[in-house]
Parts: structure tokens; sequence; C-alpha cells
């Protein structure tokens, strides 16, 4: 692997719990750098975003910190590796439900709310679930399918918007993409840093994709 | 969905400790250690509580949590002394990835909702702790020893998922560490109240008593006396469970 490939950078914007990413990645062969602008995405060979939070507050985040536009430059223009978690998956679309804020708008769409009330499953939804994993996927590669992973959000990415991209499928009152790759981009609804053996096979197989 | 699994680790000067209705504790080793087993074992989170920051008005022992953090790849849920914005932030910058609000919420309910607005509801979860006496159900106060007569619990759970929890821990204190199965009927009572998922702890001692409460609907059990003072551990546990048809991750 060349070096630039090895220094990951891992995308701080204020309000998301970076250290469990941060904690999963430095157990693999990479240089692992907490990004807190914009500008420190020029030097990394592979680009994490994870998130928890609101989704107006973390675009907040983004745009003020510079990582909306420095994302636009590497990771669509330079075609730098990256990994969308949770709401770094969110982020991707047009826009969401839960807030007002336009998102980077690379996959037309909006996230919407997880339905809820009788007849529904608890929302949020907390805890393993499982994914149903496409043949075609290279982040899931060598996961057997279904694997389990572990969710924690009350929004989701219908499938309607993600119907050539989708990867993975994951059922909770409905089906929705759990997962997806196209191009450069891959990007999970769940918590590959805190889904244990299965979840980190995952994050070795990103950071072993070609840049 | 599945069932989760979660043992609940109390700590206390750096190690772990466990009791019986929160008294008398007894030394249950060392913190990273015993997390690197559960995480091996399969856990399906883990919960952490520092069961004196509160009482001592202190921040709660982020080395430790950052330790054990380093140990686990699943969902690790901190609690203790959480009483502001700061020492929240300080708990994730550590590796939590949740925070429970126990007595510091009791202090002041609109510390739920300040933190859920920031972190997201998921993120935060209500500790609830009910004594069953004679007299009735109380909330009970771990700081002082004593029942809030006051305050209905059912009332407080309901308020406190309204400020904003996004779960909640609910420990039955008059069964803790007494190994005599948990109280499913304080299950049932509190999950018509709210529609968040609710973490059943108190009282397991037995795997058929797990089986049980699972059937009853828990969302998820804590196991604490039962994974640190007998010969079962957790693979045994939740194969055990796996087999009598509930939905476990192996």
């Amino acid at each position: 692997m060349t070096d630039s490939l090895r220094r990951v950078g891992v995308i701080d914007y204020g309000l998301a719990n970076i250290r469990s990413v941060v904690n999963a990645l430095s157990c693999f062969d990479v240089d692992v750098t907490v990004v807190e602008s914009g500008s420190g995405l020029a030097d990394v060979g592979r680009i994490v975003l994870p998130g928890v939070g609101s989704f107006d507050a973390g675009m907040k985040g983004l745009i003020t910190r510079g990582h909306a536009e420095a994302l636009q430059r590497r990771v669509r223009e330079a075609g730098v590796p990256y990994l969308g978690i949770c709401l770094g998956m969110q982020f991707l679309f047009s826009g969401s439900d839960e807030g007002s804020s336009s998102g980077l708008g690379w996959i037309d769409g909006t996230i919407v709310r997880l339905p809820s009330g009788k007849g529904h499953p608890k929302v949020p939804h907390i805890g393993w679930n499982e994914v149903q994993i496409a043949p075609s996927s290279a982040l899931m590669a060598g996961l057997e399918s279904p694997t389990d992973f572990y969710f924690v959000h009350g929004f989701y990415a219908p499938l309607r918007d993600t119907t050539a991209i989708a990867t993975g499928i994951c059922e909770y009152g409905v089906q929705f993409c759990a997962a997806l790759e196209y191009d450069n981009v891959a990007a999970v609804q769940f918590h590959p840093e805190k889904s244990q053996l299965g979840g980190m096979k995952l994050l070795e197989t990103f950071l072993g994709l070609p840049g | 969905m599945l069932r989760r699994i979660i043992p609940s680790l109390l700590l206390r000067s750096g190690r772990l400790v466990k009791g019986v209705s929160y008294a008398n504790h007894r030394d249950a080793g060392n913190p990273s250690t015993t997390a690197r087993a559960h995480n091996a074992q399969g856990a399906d989170e883990l919960l952490l509580l520092d069961i004196d920051a509160s009482r001592e008005g202190r921040p709660p022992d982020f080395a430790a949590f950052a330790a054990v953090a380093r140990a686990c790849f699943m969902p690790l849920t901190v609690g203790g002394g959480i009483r502001t914005l700061e020492t929240a932030h300080r708990c994730f910058d550590s590796g939590a990835d949740k925070l429970c609000l126990t007595s510091t919420a009791l202090d002041d309910p609109r510390l739920i909702g300040n933190l859920a607005r920031v972190f997201g509801a998921q993120a935060i979860m209500l500790g609830l702790d009910v004594l069953t006496t004679e007299a009735g159900r109380f909330l009970y106060d771990h700081r002082t020893c004593h029942p809030i007569p006051a305050l209905a619990w059912g009332e407080w759970l309901q308020r406190g998922v309204a400020e904003g929890a996004g779960e909640v821990r609910l420990m039955a204190v008059d069964r803790e560490g007494r190994r005599t199965g948990f109280d499913t009927d304080l299950f049932a009572e509190a999950s018509a109240l709210v529609d968040v998922p609710v973490i059943l702890e108190g009282g397991a001692g037995s795997l058929d008593q797990i089986a049980t409460a699972l059937e009853a609907g828990a969302d998820a059990v804590a196991l604490g006396t039962m994974l640190v003072f007998s010969d079962n551990n957790l693979h045994k546990v939740k194969s055990f469970l796996k087999n009598a048809g509930l939905e476990i991750r192996l």
C-alpha cells in the first residue's frame, strides 16, 4: 500500500463521538489522524466520516469547519476513498426530514423518519440487526449474508432513492438501505466500529480498497 | 430485532465491584481485562457506571472509561456524576457511545434534554433505580440509600423520556445481587408507560431467569453478579438463549 493510502483522516466536526472509530481503526496498520478542519483533508489517502447526533447540527459543523467543501474536492473530484458511518451516510443525501439543512447532495433523495407508534417496533432503532449483503459489495466482501451489525438511529435512507447503489439492506418496521457503495464512496447506517468481528472485518476491507 | 445481553460493570476506585442492593460491594476485577473478555465472548453492549461520582460530587473516572473503551468494539454506555455538558463531552472523548443519567437527572431534569439536543436522544439513557417494598414501588436514591417517596417512579420515567432520553435502564434495586430472577412485572409496567427501549436489570441468577425475562418482552437485559460471581459466561448465556429459540446474536 502506498504511504498516502495508509493515512486515514477521521473527520471531527465537533459533535460526533469519533473516539470509538479512532480506537477501531488504530487496530490496523494505518496512521489515523483526527481532522478538525477541511484543510487537514488535503494530505490523507482515505476519509472516514463518523457521526451520531442531529442532521442540522452536523451539517452546520461540516460547513463551518470547511469539511463540506473539502469533501467535495477530495472525495468527488480527487477520488479519495470515503467511508461514511451513520450520519456520515445520511449527509450524502439532498436533505433529511430530521431538519431543514441541505445535505451534501451527492445522492438525490431525502432521509426519512422510521415509522413509529402502534404496530411498529420501538424508535430509535437501537441494537444489533441483520444486514442482507449484496454479492456485488466490495466493502463487505468476505462477510456472510446476512451479517449482524449494530445500529443506533431514528432516520433512514429509503431504498427507492438507493436502488442502484444499495449493497446492504436491513429491516426494522420497513426495509431500508443499510449500506451503499458507488465509485469511491461507501457508507453504512450501522456502526462497524461497534460491531465486533464483522465490523472490524468491514473496516479492514475498507482500509485495503484500492485508491 | 435481536435482544441484547449487556454486562453491567460498576466502577469504584479504578476497580470493578459488585454488591447486593447497591451495598456490601466486593471486588470484581480489572475493568479493561473484564471488558476484553466480554468483547471476545460477544457482549452486545457494555454498561460502565462510576458508582461514587455522584455521591462525591465529582466527575466520573475518565481514565477508566478510556481504558475500557480501548478494549471494547461494541457500544459502551457510561454513567456516574455526569451533570454538565463539559463532563458529557469528556465521556465521549474517552470513547463512550452513550451516557446513562440517573441521580444527576433527578437533580436537574433539564439536563436530559440539554444533552439529548447536542448528542441525540439515542445517546442518552435514563437510569431508573426502583425499590419495591410491601408499601409499593419507589424511586431509590443510591447516594443516600433511601427511597424518594415524593416522586412516583412511573411519573419520573415518563418525564425523563419526554425530556429526551432515548433509552431506559430499569434497575430493580431490591433484586440486585440476589439472583432471585428479574422483576418482569416492573418491566411490563414501565413498557406500558414509554415507547423507548427498556433494559431490565437486577436479579439475574440463572439462565432460565434470563430466558423468562426475554420471553416477557424485555428489549435487553443487563447482567452483573451472574457474570462475576458464578461460573457463567456470556458465551454460555447467549448459546443457551439462542437454543431456547430467542433472537440472540452469537
